[in-house]
């Protein structure tokens, strides 16, 4: 039976458009449906160098490098806490604690260069898109799927939105990259909400902001910096998306905004004077784009894959932006879940949920070294700058930080990590007890 | 290389920095090696981390995280310890 596609892809983030370019370069027919008109703004603007192997395989590397996004060349960390002392009573010493790596530190596997970028998801989306344009995907913009019809065992019908009207589309199967909308999840009702890891981010472009404020080194400045609050599990971070302009986003637990009632500029800037010099850097920048929120991240999807579908990105799988893995997680699923693909094109054409057990065993690896890395974060809070600084476990944080969990055995830091982690909750008198005691981490481990 | 520092070395330069930066200068001298670090609430679980913070800037990283627990911190004698026991590990 002829279809109008072999394969449609719903969504046209990073994980749907480098998915539509792996596809139609194996010579698939490729119908891809987004449901915005590009470029649009979106969250998630610092990129580990995992994806580096992706974008070469595409060839949307030369338009990225093109584009002038600033490089990042690494992380940096930083928190402040003023403590109390009890034997005169004296309060305000301000305590500094950081912690910087550098990607040069660690080589990895198909990555040519140490450092990634920094984008601009409106210009950086758009890009990637037309790549997938270019290698002969068919593109449908404004045109958002709602549903997906499986019945008939040979083909999928997925139904579009355009304009005022409904129409169908047919290829033998549909690869899911809508992202945190999750189309599939809900529709099959497989997403699972975390419900003790119910993570909010609040975030803005500023113009102005002086990166060299909080960095000691020259080379720091471009870093990503995630400055810790003194506030429970919270922490802001600075993202540079060009000379001028400068992300920032405060992400903590829900119920803290909910509890404090307040609208979203004043949240900000109540959590932001907190750190004084956090909040002097900020003051002094002008704000060009209103606040912007992110809730109901933090989910999981019992079934990434299934016969005559596949999820990829966040439509499979979102946790917490900390590591800023979203886009890496998004590029890299679409590469591994495209080789099952193309290998059952090539093949008996049947599109099984056999045919991606290959992916389904790699993703689930890789989200769950994510997960328990994002977890022992959290547990951990700022004794993570402990990890970081320790030569013994440094460039293992860095393997994660750089997004190179695919492939290889399970990082060592975790397990090291993981023993802190056990040793102090086992034992009250800890030290470090006290420290672990409110933290939430998520609960949803990955379920597929 | 230059050569370890000695457990007196170690422990002055611990009770000079806990002085410094936790006690504000400790002006009637109460610290000395055995005082009760958590007892007291001079260590607690945040500065914890910033005299590790300070420790390995100072001597490297003797020590392994896994092996930090509820003694490590009780006095300044038992942070020397660990720390001397680490680099004599390291030589080994």
């Amino acid at each position: 039976m002829s279809t109008d596609f072999d394969v449609v892809v719903i969504g046209g983030g990073p994980a749907g458009s480098t998915a539509a370019s792996y596809l139609a370069m194996a010579g698939m027919s490729v119908g891809l449906f987004e449901s915005a008109i590009f470029p649009r703004p979106h969250v998630g603007e610092s990129l580990v160098p995992a994806t580096t192997p992706v974008l070469l395989e595409t060839g949307a590397i030369d338009a990225i490098d093109a584009a002038g996004f600033p490089r990042k060349y690494g992380a940096a960390w930083t928190a402040a806490y003023s403590l109390r002392v009890p034997s005169n009573g004296f309060a305000g010493i301000s305590h500094r604690l950081r912690a910087e790596v550098q990607f040069v530190e660690r080589d990895q596997p198909g990555v040519d260069r140490d450092y990634t970028y920094h984008v601009d998801r409106g210009k950086f989306d758009l890009l990637l898109l037309k790549n997938a344009e270019g290698h002969g995907a068919q593109v449908f913009c404004g045109a958002r799927v709602l549903r997906v019809d499986f019945d008939d065992p040979e083909i999928v019908t997925v139904t579009c939105r355009l304009g005022s009207k409904e129409v169908g589309f047919t290829a033998r199967m549909v690869v899911d990259a809508s992202g945190r909308q999750t189309m599939l999840g809900r529709q099959l009702k497989t997403k699972v909400s975390d419900p003790i890891f119910d993570q909010y981010a609040l975030h803005t472009w500023f113009e102005g902001l002086d990166r060299r404020a909080l960095a000691t080194t020259p080379e720091e400045v471009d870093f990503i910096f995630v400055h810790w609050l003194p506030v429970k599990d919270t922490w802001v971070w600075q993202i540079p998306i060009t000379d001028k302009i400068t992300s920032v986003g405060i992400v903590t637990q829900k119920k803290r905004f909910i509890s404090a009632n307040s609208d979203r500029e004043k949240f900000f800037w109540e959590f932001v004077e907190s750190r004084p010099e956090l909040n002097e850097m900020l003051r002094k920048a002008k704000r060009i784009r209103p606040f912007h929120a992110e809730g109901d991240y933090s989910y999981a999807i019992k079934q990434i894959c299934g016969d005559r579908f596949v999820l990829i990105g966040d439509a499979a799988r979102f946790v917490d932006p900390i590591f800023s893995s979203g886009v890496s997680v998004a590029l890299n699923s679409a590469r591994i879940a495209c080789r099952d693909v193309i290998a059952a094109y090539r093949g008996d054409g049947k599109y099984s949920k056999a045919s991606f057990d290959n992916y389904e065993s790699k993703l689930r690896r890789a989200v769950g070294y994510w997960y328990e890395f994002i977890t022992i974060f959290y547990r951990l809070n700022v004794l993570f700058t402990a990890f970081a600084k320790d030569p013994r476990y440094r460039i293992d944080v860095l393997r994660m930080l750089q997004g190179d969990v695919y492939d290889g055995e399970e990082p060592k830091a975790l397990q090291a990590m993981r023993e802190v982690v056990a040793a102090v909750e086992s034992d009250p008198d800890h030290v470090w007890h006290p420290f672990l005691g409110t933290l939430q981490a998520p609960t949803a481990a990955p379920t597929f | 290389m230059t050569p370890e520092p000695s457990e007196s070395e170690i422990s002055a330069r611990l009770i000079a920095f806990i002085r410094e930066r936790f006690l504000d200068g400790d002006a009637a001298g109460e610290l000395d090696e055995t005082s009760p670090l958590l007892e007291w609430g001079v260590i607690n679980s945040l500065n914890s981390v910033i005299l590790l913070s300070f420790i390995s800037e100072e001597f490297g990283t003797p020590y392994l995280l896994e092996n930090i627990d509820a003694t490590t911190f009780k006095s300044v004698r038992n942070i020397t310890m660990m720390l001397s026991d680490g680099n004599q590990r390291s030589r080994r």
